[in-house]
């Protein structure tokens, strides 16, 4: 079998890194959108190629702590 | 493969009669089974119903005794929401999931058939509790201690069938995810999923999250009335209050598993009778999933009145308020989808057009109750009970019949009566309205709900609102005669019955045949 070279290896763990940074990113949007309930038909195709649903029910489940820890921080606002 | 062929492959080696029934994995029997069973017991909360609305039609005692009242207020609420709504809504899963997605039958027939044949002993016994000393459970469908722990062996019996109906639903659940997730034909992804599916398959989640902890809530009740456990009981340093914190942790992403069905139905009926694609397709698969997320950190809204920090009051109303902003973007998508179509108003659309229009007003009055003070005002007045009829009564059980005259022609091979499914849809959105508009009226008056007597002052609406229960009531015969027409005859249903449907159902013959999609489709 053909050895990958160093520098191969070097730059797939860049992309793969790359690629966890930004579909984390991905999903936050998605989830960010889905709170709305809105979202624009090209993005959400190219959310559905490109998001696996672990991901969407992660970001989702992090995405509803944010907005508890949200709401809690207005009402301590409110009641201050 | 053709009708004909299919239907003899089918017939023959499986039992007739009876065992037929009895045994059957087929999705589309088991379908059936459950859409009978729902209306069955359509008819037998309902005939409460008409009870419960005699007995309030003056004021004073009239027909029965006070405790019989609340057993009636009780099973009523018990039965039309574990034994009418959620298992129609499994009946058309069962039936609609293979045919939409193009899978041949369930993930689990066998599951299936279990799932199914639960459910007849959980109504056996919750109906025979009538016929216990003491009669029936009277603390309300939420169940709430100290009452759910006084009463006698009714409870524990009732506490059984919850288990049971929970134990169904869980496997239904189970069957409903894995058939969509691993079983769609070639080409259909999940981005082509008609909308019915992807609402069940969110529901099923919400299921299988909410329904054990509505089984720990009761079997702590079960321990707590037979094996010296306290955990709600204040005198053993329990805590009611804590059952109500459990119950409504369930209850409130229970009220959604009993409307995102419904939101899936409409979903499917609007596009066709407007003749036009879905409008924001992928915003209501969002809209869908945020409100299953949003709809656990909601709950604290059914206990205002109980004692709770104004911190947590605030929290409870902001977050309540924040879940009707998804549930708008559907209504607006819905009536986008009409706009500028051609639209044509048979039976299926005229229920789905009231859906629109009266479930959104059961959402008003829902941000209207989530308004903590104005909830404090109104907890358990009539308001709650007119706010959660137009969601339930508008909402999800006129989509469950514009979904039956929409899919019954697929079902049955035959055209419904469309003059009398006419006259069952006005008869219907007329007398729904005199039955609970009056009800806002008599709650911001101050009638408490749940209540055999009232003051006087109170006569004329409930009067309005007895006369127009009597109509509605009737009127649902009008549904069962045309199931039962459409059942043994009629005009033969074309394969698309819809001229603008669209979607696998529509493009096998009608009745669909015994097995489909044994070989895939291809979806492109
Ligand atoms: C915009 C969405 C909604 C909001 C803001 C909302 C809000 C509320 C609030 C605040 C209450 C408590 C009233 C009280 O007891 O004082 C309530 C009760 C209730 N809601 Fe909703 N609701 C919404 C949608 C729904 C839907 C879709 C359903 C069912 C399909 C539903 C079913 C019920 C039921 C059954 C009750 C009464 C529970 C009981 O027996 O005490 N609601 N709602
Ligand atoms: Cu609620």
């Amino acid at each position: 079998m053909h050895k990958p070279s160093q520098q191969t290896i070097r730059a797939h763990v860049v992309e793969d890194g790359q690629r966890k940074t930004l579909s984390g990113w991905r999903a936050a949007k998605t989830v960010f959108w889905s709170f709305l309930g809105i979202r624009r038909k090209s993005d959400y195709q190219s959310d559905v190629t490109h998001l696996k649903p672990v991901q969407v029910i992660v970001a989702g489940l992090i995405g509803a702590a944010l907005l508890v820890g949200a709401i809690l921080f207005l009402v301590y606002l409110v009641t201050k | 493969m053709d009708a004909t062929h299919a239907h003899d492959h089918g017939h023959d080696h499986h039992p007739s009669g009876l065992m037929r029934w009895i045994k059957t994995t087929n999705h589309k029997d088991i379908g059936t089974l459950y859409l009978w069973f729902a209306l069955i017991m359509f008819f037998v909360a309902g005939s409460m119903a008409m009870m419960i609305r005699a007995e309030l039609f003056e004021p004073g005692m009239q027909f029965m005794h006070p405790e019989f009242f609340n057993q009636l207020t009780t099973m009523h609420g018990l039965i039309m929401i574990f034994g009418v709504i959620m298992p129609a809504f499994t009946g058309f899963a069962n039936w609609q999931v293979p045919l939409m997605i193009g899978a041949p039958d369930m993930a689990f027939p066998r599951m299936n058939n279990w799932s199914f044949w639960l459910l007849p002993v959980a109504a056996i016994f919750l109906i025979g509790e009538f016929f216990l000393p003491g009669g029936a459970v009277a603390g309300g469908w939420t169940m709430y201690p100290p009452l759910f722990i006084q009463g006698g062996m009714s409870y524990d019996l009732n506490i059984f069938a919850v288990h049971i109906m929970g134990a169904s639903s869980i496997m239904g659940s189970i069957n409903i995810i894995t058939t969509i997730l691993n079983m769609r034909a070639p080409g259909m992804t999940m981005m082509k999923m008609p909308m019915f599916v992807w609402t069940w398959l969110i529901t099923a989640y919400l299921l299988i999250a909410t329904m054990p902890v509505l089984a720990g809530a009761v079997t702590m009740l079960l321990t707590d009335r037979h094996f010296g456990t306290h955990f709600f009981n204040a005198a053993g340093g329990g805590d009611p209050v804590m059952f109500q914190h459990i119950f409504w942790f369930f209850g409130h992403p229970e009220v959604y598993i009993l409307i995102l069905p419904a939101f899936g139905i409409i979903s499917q009926i609007i596009p066709t009778f407007a003749r036009k694609p879905l409008f924001g397709y992928a915003s209501m698969v969002y809209a869908t999933g945020s409100i299953a997320i949003l709809s656990f950190i909601v709950w604290g809204h059914h206990m205002f009145t109980v004692g709770m920090p104004a911190a947590g009051q605030l929290f409870f109303m902001y977050s309540t308020m924040l879940i009707a902003v998804p549930t708008g973007v559907k209504v607006f998508n819905w009536v986008a989808t009409m706009w500028k179509g051609s639209m044509t108003f048979e039976t299926p659309m005229l229920f789905a057009v009231a859906f629109v229009c009266l479930f959104t007003m059961g959402g008003f009055s829902g941000l209207v109750l989530a308004i903590t003070p104005v909830d404090i005002q109104l907890q358990d007045t009539y308001y709650v009970v007119a706010h959660f009829h137009y969601v339930l009564v508008s909402g999800a059980l006129f989509s469950i019949f514009a979904g039956a005259y929409y899919w019954l022609p697929k079902w049955t091979g035959h055209m419904y009566d469309e003059k009398l499914g006419k006259l069952h849809f006005w008869l219907s959105v007329i007398s729904m309205n005199i039955l609970f508009f009056p009800m806002h009226f008599l709650g911001l008056a101050g009638m408490p709900r749940r209540i055999p007597d009232y003051a006087l002052q109170f006569t004329q609406f409930n009067q309005i609102a007895s006369i127009g229960g009597f109509i509605f009531g009737a009127s649902q015969l009008i549904f069962l005669i045309v199931v039962l027409k459409a059942v043994r005859g009629g005009a033969k249903a074309t394969d698309k019955v819809w001229e603008g449907a669209e979607g696998l159902e529509w493009t096998l013959p009608s009745p669909a045949p015994y097995h489909t999609f044994e070989t895939a489709p291809m979806v492109k």
